[in-house]
């Protein structure tokens, strides 16, 4: 069983990234063409499914395997490196994981994946979709943060909104269907999220020049974007908060 | 959900106390031996008799004797209460009157005994989702103690566990630590009484304590009652705080409670 992966830091540094918003150890599927990650938070309210392609990497050699993974240590692993810096993982024999970064070489133990679930996504009908800047998403969850806990995506055939109620205050971030990269909402849906949880998926997909939202009514929503040059993707699923009132 | 208020044999002055407190608030129940006078479209007079008398908040008077199904006397909803207390045949008696104007009714109640006097908060569900609860308000003014006054800061209730019913417990704007009742109904003398007994309780262990009663309305006794033992009253506009209800009640699904 072979491994040897060898990208930029800042691949490593955008998968670390997405992954830690959630867990602190993953197990990664790796197979020839790539890998791929499928994990769910303690509190199985979020989950992310990561996919990066081979063509990311600068060089790319993996069998069909499962590696369990120490977000942190992974994190702390790369920490010194700058972001065009070459990073290579190489797996040493069984549960020893090698990195090399320049001159500096750090050995990591894999984690025992037999207790890891396989988490299922949820086959949702998500019927409102909208495109927008990750920047311009982001804005709007600065502008939340301080009002409220909670945030609202609200979709209609007009636009979108993403608004906070506080005691005092609110804020509302209000996009018009023409201001958006692609808008689809036959029907208007609204739902309410943790901002806690959805800033922090927002905060990585910040940089990304596209990020695609899919949305319900009470229903949880699928924020999605590329990273790697296109080469990766990213697609958070967070369970909404319900008003029983 | 019901609360309740029971004072079990009171003196007159007390049942007094305790009825112009509640009355048009709560539903408000008397169990004693008393007369009847009712004049009216006709006039009548009932002689001393134990009895069991309901008055809800809007008005509505059912007096019940100890046997069969319809009330001995009752007002439709809309009358006024008034309680009093006077010398009667050498004896200081509860007096409760309950009137209304076309047709112009009054119904008399003196009391030679109260064997009980109890107050409910009975909810209607429907209410209950349109003002929330007090539970609520609580933890609403823990999430946005500004609402109670600008700059107070609760302590974490976790660290507090013994403080009982003192709902809100922490420091002004000025450092001075401050007790705050929360109400969600206009605050009688019942909680005024509470929050004289907590403060009284601080004040022994602190030099300076701030008391706060925080509701949206206060009767006239409780208010007075406040300024003469140096506490306070703080308005709650629940018009403006429960709006804000529902997203506490906003509970957090998982993932998988949708397949």
């Amino acid at each position: 069983m072979s491994f040897r992966a060898v990208c930029k830091a800042d691949v490593v540094k955008s998968v670390i990234d997405s992954l830690s918003t959630l867990v602190d150890e993953a197990k990664f599927q790796v197979a020839p063409e790539g890998l791929e990650v499928l994990a769910v938070d303690a509190a199985h309210v979020a989950m992310i499914d990561l996919s990066l392609s081979k063509a990311a990497f600068k060089n790319f050699e993996a069998d069909e395997m499962e590696l369990g993974i120490d977000i942190d240590k992974l994190s702390d692993a790369v920490r010194l490196a700058g972001a065009d810096d070459e990073v290579e993982i190489v797996l040493e024999d069984e549960g020893l994981l090698r990195l090399e970064i320049g001159n500096l070489t750090r050995r990591m133990s894999l984690v025992d994946t037999s207790g890891m679930t396989d988490p299922k996504i949820p086959d949702l009908e998500l019927p409102a979709m909208i495109k927008m800047p990750g920047a311009e998403l982001d804005r709007g969850i600065k502008a939340a943060e301080g009002i409220s806990d909670h945030v609202a995506l609200h979709a209609t055939a007009g636009g979108f909104e993403l608004s906070a109620e506080g005691d005092m205050d609110s804020v509302n971030l209000n996009l018009e269907k023409d201001t958006l990269l692609e808008h689809r909402a036959s029907e208007e849906v609204r739902s309410l999220f943790s901002l806690d949880y959805f800033s922090n998926m927002v905060k990585v997909a910040k940089d990304a020049g596209t990020v695609q939202l899919r949305l319900g009514n009470d229903y949880p929503v699928r924020l999605g974007f590329e990273f790697a040059d296109g080469e990766g993707e990213v697609t958070y699923l967070l369970a909404p908060r319900i008003e029983s009132a | 959900m019901a609360e309740a208020d029971v004072i079990a044999g009171p003196d007159p002055e007390d049942a007094c106390c305790f009825v112009r407190e509640h009355a048009g608030n709560r539903l408000l129940q008397l169990v004693g031996g008393c007369t009847i006078d009712y004049q009216g479209r006709a006039k009548s007079q009932l002689a001393s008799g134990e009895r069991l008398i309901l008055l809800k908040p809007d008005g509505t008077l059912l007096v019940h004797s100890d046997e069969g199904v319809k009330p001995v006397n009752w007002q439709p909803p809309g009358t006024t209460t008034t309680a009093d207390v006077r010398e009667l045949d050498g004896d200081t008696r509860l007096i409760v009157t309950v009137e209304r104007s076309s047709p112009d009714e009054i119904v008399t109640m003196a009391f030679d005994r109260v064997t009980m006097a109890c107050a409910f908060d009975i909810e209607d569900w429907e209410d209950l989702e349109l003002l929330g609860t007090e539970e609520d308000i609580q933890q609403l003014l823990r999430l946005h103690p500004d609402l109670v006054e600008e700059g107070f800061e609760p302590y974490d209730m976790e660290l507090d566990r013994r403080r009982g019913p003192m709902d809100l417990y922490g420091h002004d704007v000025h450092g001075t630590r401050t007790v705050v009742e929360v109400k969600r109904r206009t605050a009688g003398i019942e909680e005024a009484t509470q929050l004289a007994r907590y403060v009284e309780r601080e004040r022994d262990k602190h030099e300076e304590v701030r008391g706060l009663l925080a509701a949206p309305d206060v009767s006239e006794t409780a208010h007075k009652y406040l300024r003469d033992k140096d506490l306070e009253f703080c308005e709650l506009d629940l018009d403006r705080l429960m709006p804000k209800v529902p997203q506490l009640h906003a509970t957090q699904e998982t993932l998988g409670d949708f397949g």
